[in-house]
């Protein structure tokens, strides 16, 4: 009862949910809805009631009640509302604050970021209940034209108001990690994006973290594009809807609750503007360190939660990111695994010809793979202020958050190699040569001048072995820019593009050397063009794939490939050390309370 | 290339993945394990769309399934069709076949828009048989070509004599020139014959052999063909077929009169059509003369039938009405709503917060009470119902066809009833379309089948000479509907027509030579005002070998056919004369008649809603089949067989306008002019051949 009542006392006495309770009722925002909400709906209304004999109109509203199409027009209409405003009315969670400089107040008064930032959140209950009385007009004609189905109508609703309740918490987790202008747009797209395949006519629909799936059922059955076979009921996508938007808050709120990971080192150890040495001599726009500034005064705010989770932090983070990254992977390969024994393996067995289709399954197990090592090295790399800090695993256990990166991330990759080169394997055992076909052929390769054996075991293997190494120097690259960047998105766009730079020059100097007579004239750069283009990746996996060109010829050695993936680690290895040894200098020792 | 069309399918297999591997099943779902062919043992199905190949999507279309059970095992399932590509499914109904059994089953479908057809007779968890209907065959209707239907259970064609020297794959006939329009002999089976006339107006003829059993169509058949013929359709029986005949004249929903000889034939009018008796024989060596008299009469036959004239009826809708009332009414209780809660809370902003509350609720409040009754009003609103329609009159009674336009006012108004005798109305599908002459539309001719419609059952089947369907129209929606009635107990418009030719030789152009003396005795029991004699005639040109000479294609000069570097081209002349009463006789003389040739100034549509006789006078382009062709028009002030039965429908008739057309037929022409206009014609022919040479 005790948990239940502090749970509950978390919403009733949030700071932030008396201001917006208090604001609710205001001419600003009143009018301001009523005209938005009303332009919504209003503009989704009339090319119904001025063009109605438009075919795709009709083809709806012949074999659907009016008055039911008009419910699902209000609700989607309220959807697609609270989707442009709901990241707006929270982009000022932090950013009021920090301009109105009582952000050290609110950090200072000792509340609770979950208490603070939970208001919030019930707060747009408020506003979806001005937006519901907002609509009774148009409840009230719908009632009067007849022809709503009441159960739909009410999951619909309960939806949109679950939707309300995700976005809500989803804006204010990404406000955690980015500038709120900059995380509502980034909400406002993916919502909006997410929104409009949701409403694709798909028999099973991927896409359900927006009640849309749900809104679209009615409309999709009523003209026969829905499947039952395929689970196409109501309650079935009702319930589809509820559980993902359920998960994105849960997974919302854990991590509102658990904070950003960001460490407090000399630069920022105060709260407020960053000072170094040597500012009063720059000018202001240069004193500016609003990169730092927020996560630091975010970290200091974090400061202030509860002590649930600490003692099991590291594992907790890296626990989650490790098993997200595993849990898509394995929908990943699981849907790769569905699409070839249920589709395209039949196919084939029914007499089809699909030439591709083992190139295009190597091509996807390597797509997949690589996709996975990208996320890896987001997820499992800190920016400098992080990387050296000492976080409880468990029991008390502490580590460096930078060995649980480097192990988190060597576990992944192992996991993910193998995974990638078995796999393949494994469904070559088991469905394909009983189907009497074989993913792994030796096909000959057709070009102008040359035929070339394609040999997709070597394909295979050697691919994802190239693969894991690239993966392995982009890591190493990424670690090296993180201990002198502050953020580490910022780190990963530099790594891009160093590593980008590492793949494309060598390429485009073997190509010009190749393409150009006067300098393929001379032996010694004729010989080592390709040599020379071989050190990039790029280059690396067309030749793997016989998709090199008549320049490289079968048997080019692949060392200088891997010559430079390995020169990249080392640089990186000996880069880091003088760095490390640095940066460590910057962190502060473990807090002293004047009561110890 | 290769990596080109490597990197297009994977990105297409990637797309495939990302979207939840739906479109595979799509793919697969035709090529399966069972391929788009599907059989089940004992079980065979013919089946056909249209008539013996050739679709006209524009048409009502007509599906015939003749399934036999040769198994032990009843069958029972639900046929259908369906289009793979844009989706589409329709469910044609259950059907039962027990075992060592055969069924017919028929159906009318609209499939305008349709890609694909593919039927399938499917059971609970199992699908007995699918195939592919072709809908497009590359053979199309044309409206310059006069189509005979064969039909005939022994799976024999009819060959029509063609003409060696001239490259003929159809086994089309092509008649000397000038002489009338190419025929297409099309055969079918007589379990392919509809239950409705609509499917039946693409061809214009029908003919059965000497061996032909009248009992092999049903009742129901017979009275689709008598209606068909009633509307302008030509059946070819042999005189022997004397239960052929009298099965017709059972049918028919207007009297047949007694035989008159035309064209060695002897012709039994009824409507705008005719029962026509051959003597001789169709498949003998020795008799080629049957086919090529059949062929010949076929050839002559106008297109022109009440279904192609009432096409060009426009209704307007830009006067008031229900649906626009009741549309305004929305739009004033929500944009003031839209006003009052947002604009004046916004300007009231400065007000105390209970202020702004009780403000807010009373707005909010008002406008509930303003949508309630809103919905009221909208719920038992009547639509509203404008019609035109066509009278022609003809020998053995009128026949009148209406075109039907009913528009919502936004509550849910379904309903919809005509009363008269033989009534029937169909709703059509797709979009609707007057024939505005947009240049982007280029020339749209007049279509002259029936428009596209899916058979509905009558609603009403007690009530007699009434028919009801359900209209199944979104809120401030429009849909078009088309009721036919029939009515044996009226006597068409004596009409007699004299020709005196011009005295001297008459060289100009523009102007029909002759005085014309008409007299006409009304029999109708309703008056007819502002009646026009239209007369319409064939001009033989030259051609310049640059034009498009297909109509619908050159706006200016309406050319209506080429052959040998000749074209032929509509003139008319129309002159007013005066109302013709009930029972009352008038007689008119016309001089040199000016022809008018139909160019950009004169192409074009009455501005009123309605139906005018300038819709006539466009539309009546019996041209190349007959060097001349005469009709009497005028105007109904009511309608004389239809009625719009309000008490059973959902829409109120706001406005309504009606025609009548008689065609003096060939016969009744004065022989003269009409030897004097083929000479002419002939003449233009040969100076036009001359020239091409």
């Amino acid at each position: 009862m005790k948990a239940v009542r502090r749970f509950a006392e978390l919403f009733r006495n949030s700071p932030t949910f008396g201001r917006d309770r208090a604001n609710i009722i205001s001419g600003i925002t009143i009018g301001t809805t009523a005209l938005l909400l009303n332009g919504v709906i209003m503009m989704m209304i009339l090319p119904l009631m001025l063009d109605p004999d438009d075919i795709d109109f009709r083809m709806l509203t012949e074999n659907m009640e009016f008055g039911q199409l008009l419910g699902l027009i209000l609700l989607g209409g309220a959807t697609a509302f609270a989707t442009v405003l709901i990241p707006l009315r929270l982009a000022s969670v932090f950013m009021a604050p920090r301009i109105g400089r009582y952000f050290d107040q609110i950090v200072l008064s000792g509340i609770s970021p979950i208490r603070f930032l939970i208001g919030k959140v019930t707060s747009q209950n408020l506003f979806l209940a001005l937006i519901l009385f907002l609509l009774l007009p148009w409840f009230v004609l719908v009632l009067s034209l007849g022809g709503l189905e009441w159960p739909v109508f009410l999951g619909n609703l309960f939806l949109v108001w679950q939707y309300c309740m995700m976005l809500s918490l989803a804006m204010l987790w990404l406000s955690l990690y980015l500038n709120e202008v900059l995380a509502g747009l980034a909400l406002l797209y993916v919502a909006a994006v997410l929104c409009a395949v949701g409403c694709a006519p798909l028999p099973w629909q991927p896409f359900v973290v927006t009640p849309f799936p749900a809104l679209m059922y009615s409309v999709y059955s009523a003209v026969n594009l829905t499947d039952p076979e395929l689970g196409g009921s109501y309650p079935g996508i009702f319930l589809a809807c509820a559980a993902g938007m359920a998960t994105v808050m849960a997974v919302s709120l854990g991590a509102i609750y658990l904070g950003p990971l960001y460490g407090i080192t000399r630069d920022n150890s105060t709260f407020g503007e960053v000072v170094k040495a040597g500012d009063s001599k720059r000018r202001r726009r240069f004193r500016f360190r609003l990169h730092i500034q927020r996560p630091s005064e975010l970290a200091f705010f974090y400061e202030n939660r509860g002590d649930s989770f600490r003692k099991y932090e590291g594992l907790l983070r890296w626990g989650i990111a490790l098993g997200f990254l595993l849990i898509a992977g394995t929908a990943a390969w699981s849907a790769l695994y569905f699409l070839m024994t249920r589709h395209y393996l039949p196919f084939i067995r029914a007499g089809n010809r699909l030439p591709w289709v083992a190139y295009e399954f190597h091509t996807l197990c390597h797509g997949v793979h690589g996709v996975a090592l990208i996320l890896a090295v987001f997820l499992f790399s800190h920016a400098r202020n992080t990387t050296y800090q000492r976080l409880p695993v468990i029991f008390g256990w502490k580590m460096q958050v930078s060995r649980m990166d480097s192990a988190a991330f060597g576990l992944f990759l192992l996991i993910s190699t193998a995974v990638t080169i078995g796999i393949p394997l494994w469904i070559e055992q088991s469905a394909a040569i009983p189907a009497g076909v074989t993913l792994f052929p030796t096909t000959e390769m057709q070009s102008e001048q040359h035929v070339r054996q394609l040999d997709y075991l070597r394909l295979s293997v050697e691919g994802t072995l190239a693969l894991s190494l690239c993966g392995v120097a982009v890591y190493f690259l990424q670690r090296t820019l993180c201990l002198s960047l502050w953020m580490k998105s910022m780190a990963m766009a530099v790594g891009a593009l160093l590593y980008l730079a590492a793949c494309i020059t060598p390429m485009v100097l073997g190509a010009i050397i190749m393409e150009i007579p006067q300098l393929s004239a001379n032996p010694l750069l004729k010989y080592n063009a390709p040599q020379l283009a071989m050190t990039s990746p790029v280059m690396f996996f067309l030749f793997l794939y016989q998709e090199g060109g008549p320049f490289f010829r079968e048997g080019l050695s692949t060392a200088p490939f891997y010559l430079v993936q390995v020169s990249i680690i080392a640089a990186c290895v000996i880069v880091m050390r003088p760095l490390g040894r640095r940066l460590r200098r910057e962190y502060l020792g473990p807090l002293r309370t004047e009561n110890k | 290339m290769a990596v080109i069309s490597r990197v297009r399918s994977l990105v297409l297999f990637t797309v495939i993945l990302t979207t939840g591997l739906t479109n595979v099943d799509a793919q697969t779902a035709s090529v399966g394990d069972e391929g788009p062919n599907v059989d089940f043992a004992g079980l065979d199905i013919q089946a056909s769309a249209g008539w013996d190949g050739y679709v006209d999507d524009s048409a009502p279309v007509s599906f015939s399934f003749l399934i036999s059970n040769n198994s032990d095992q009843v069958i029972e399932g639900t046929l259908i069709l369906e289009d793979p590509l844009n989706g589409r499914k329709i469910e044609l109904g259950e059907i039962f076949v027990g075992p060592n059994s055969v069924r017919q089953f028929q159906s009318i479908q609209a499939m305008s828009n349709w890609y694909q057809c593919v039927a399938s007779l499917s059971g609970r968890n199992k699908t007995y048989w699918r195939r592919e209907l072709p809908l497009h065959t590359g053979k199309d209707f044309s409206a310059e070509i006069n189509y005979l239907l064969f039909v005939d259970d022994s799976g024999r064609s009819l060959q029509l004599p063609v003409d060696e020297t001239v490259s003929n794959s159809s086994g089309r006939f092509l008649p000397q020139l000038g002489k009338g329009n190419p025929v297409q002999p099309l055969s079918a089976k007589t379990w392919q014959i509809p239950r409705h006339p609509g499917p039946l107006t693409v061809v214009q003829a029908i003919v059965f052999s000497e061996q032909a059993d009248a009992d092999r169509l049903n009742d129901v058949q017979w009275e689709a063909i008598a209606k068909w013929m009633c509307l302008g359709g030509t059946v070819f029986v042999c005189e022997k077929s004397t239960e052929i005949i009298d099965r017709l004249k059972k049918a028919t929903p207007l009297e047949m009169l007694a035989p008159t000889s035309f064209e060695q034939l002897a012709v039994y009018r009824c409507g705008a059509g005719s029962v026509r008796a051959y003597s001789g024989q169709l498949f003998s060596a020795s008799d080629l003369e049957t086919p090529r008299l059949l062929a010949t009469a076929t050839s002559r036959l106008t297109s022109t039938n009440l279904a192609s004239m009432i096409n060009w009826a426009h209704l307007s809708w830009g006067e008031n009405s229900n649906s626009d009332v009741t549309r305004m009414l929305v739009v004033t209780v929500f944009a003031g709503y839209w006003l009052m809660s947002g604009i004046i809370t916004l300007m009231i902003f400065r007000q105390s917060r209970r202020r702004i509350a009780i403000y807010t609720l009373t707005v909010v409040a008002g406008a509930c009470v303003a949508a309630a009754v809103l919905g009221g009003v909208l719920r038992s609103s009547y639509g509203d119902l404008r019609w035109a329609s066509i009278t022609q009159a003809g020998p053995g009674g009128i026949v009148q066809l209406g075109k039907i336009d009913v528009r919502s006012a936004g509550g849910r108004n379904t309903l919809m009833a005509v009363r008269g005798k033989h009534a029937d109305l169909q709703l059509m599908e797709g979009m609707i379309r007057d024939p505005y002459p947009f240049y982007y539309f280029g020339n749209q001719t007049s279509h002259d089948a029936f428009p596209p419609f899916r058979w509905h059952e009558n609603l009403q089947p007690d009530t007699s000479d009434a028919y009801q369907i359900r209209v199944p129209v979104t809120p401030w929606g429009q849909r078009r509907t088309y009721a036919t009635g029939y009515d044996s107990e009226v006597r068409p418009l004596d009409v007699s027509l004299k020709y005196e030719p011009p005295s001297a030789q008459w060289a100009g152009s523009g102007i029909l030579p002759g005085k014309f003396t008409l007299t006409v005795t009304s029999h109708l029991p309703f008056d007819l005002a502002e009646c026009t004699l239209v007369i319409g005639r064939t001009d033989a040109l030259h051609t310049a070998g640059k034009q498009f000479t297909r109509q619908g294609f050159q706006p200016s000069t309406q050319v209506v056919g080429r052959q040998s570097g000749v074209q032929f081209q509509r003139a008319d002349a129309n002159e007013r004369f005066s109302n013709i009463r009930s029972s009352h006789t008038v007689t008119q003389e016309f001089t040199d008649l000016r022809l008018r040739y139909r160019d950009n100034s004169t192409w074009g549509f009455s501005s009123a809603s309605g139906v005018d006789i300038a819709d006539i006078r466009n539309n009546a382009r019996s041209a190349l089949p007959r060097a001349i062709d005469a009709w009497i028009v005028g105007k109904l002030a009511i309608s004389p067989v239809l009625a719009i039965d309000e008490e059973h429908s959902d829409f109120q008739p706001m406005n309504e306008s009606h025609l009548f057309v008689q065609e003096i037929p060939a016969e009744a022409l004065p022989l003269e002019w009409l030897q004097f206009e083929e000479e002419r014609l002939q003449q233009q022919i040969d100076a036009a051949l001359k020239a091409s040479r």
